[in-house]
């Protein structure tokens, strides 16, 4: 193998190997699975047309989050301009993946987490699932550590708050019976 | 006096191991971690297989274009 297939090689397998969590990412950042992998297939596609730009030994991880983050802003001004389609939408996508909420207390969570706004949401999954620094966060998100910092925290904040009130109130049949209907129209 | 008695308690609880259930922050960490895992247990989606295959392969044929594929 020559050094540059080698080079090609190694970009592939290193792709691969963040592809879950970068798709993990994707769901629960755009809290909607379709629309989640078309934001994963064009941060694939160009990641690999930017290859040459990358540095090999650097941080791919972070790299082909911020591609893919970045195209999540840009599709979403562009969707802004068309419809609103948030609320409803997410729940109808857990419908088609039950195995992916499987729990309940999964699909309330992720719930939750679809209320907050994007840039706490990206800050908390950044930090809190994806596994990155708050330095590697903030660079990713294109702002300071303190902001990613701050974001977070309010994230967290917010999060127990929704999951306390829903806890409280909105558990009737109703609310338990909801996603067991949706679950046997997907099946 | 009662206040006291409450921190201390408090104190207490959290250095005595308060169970992880109850600290809110470590159930929001838990359920971020379940809801990634939920969705890396489906594994890596065949057209992302393909499309990293199919990326390869022109990849391939655009550097060698005198070597014929099979």
């Amino acid at each position: 193998m020559t050094e540059a297939n080698q080079v090609d090689a190694n970009f592939k397998r290193d792709l691969l190997a963040v592809l879950p969590n970068l798709r993990a990412f994707a769901v629960s950042l755009s809290g909607n699975s379709d629309r989640a992998d078309d934001l994963v297939q064009d941060a694939i596609l160009k990641a690999w047309a930017a290859q040459a730009s990358f540095q090999p030994g650097s941080n791919l991880k972070a790299w082909i989050f911020t591609i893919l983050r970045n195209e999540f802003y840009s599709q979403m001004r562009k969707k802004n301009r068309e419809v609103q389609d948030t609320e409803g939408y997410f729940t109808q996508n857990l419908a088609v993946h039950p195995g992916q909420y499987g729990s309940l207390d999964l699909q309330d969570f992720s719930h939750a987490l679809n209320q907050l706004p994007e840039n706490q949401r990206e800050a908390i999954l950044l930090v809190g699932a994806s596994g990155f620094a708050y330095e590697e966060a903030a660079e990713i998100c294109g702002c300071r550590v303190g902001t990613i910092k701050s974001r977070v925290s309010r994230a967290r904040t917010q999060l127990q708050e929704i999951l306390a009130v829903e806890g409280e109130g909105e558990f009737g049949p109703d609310a338990l019976s909801a996603p067991a209907t949706m679950r046997s129209f997907a099946t | 006096m009662s206040d006291k008695k409450m921190q201390h308690h408090e104190i207490g609880a959290r250095a005595g191991g308060l169970p992880d259930h109850d600290d809110p922050n470590r159930i929001i960490s838990q359920k971020l971690k379940a809801l990634y895992d939920s969705v890396e247990q489906e594994g890596i989606p065949d057209r992302f297989l393909d499309l990293l295959e199919k990326l390869d392969q022109a990849e391939a044929s655009q550097k060698k274009p005198e070597t014929p594929n099979d």
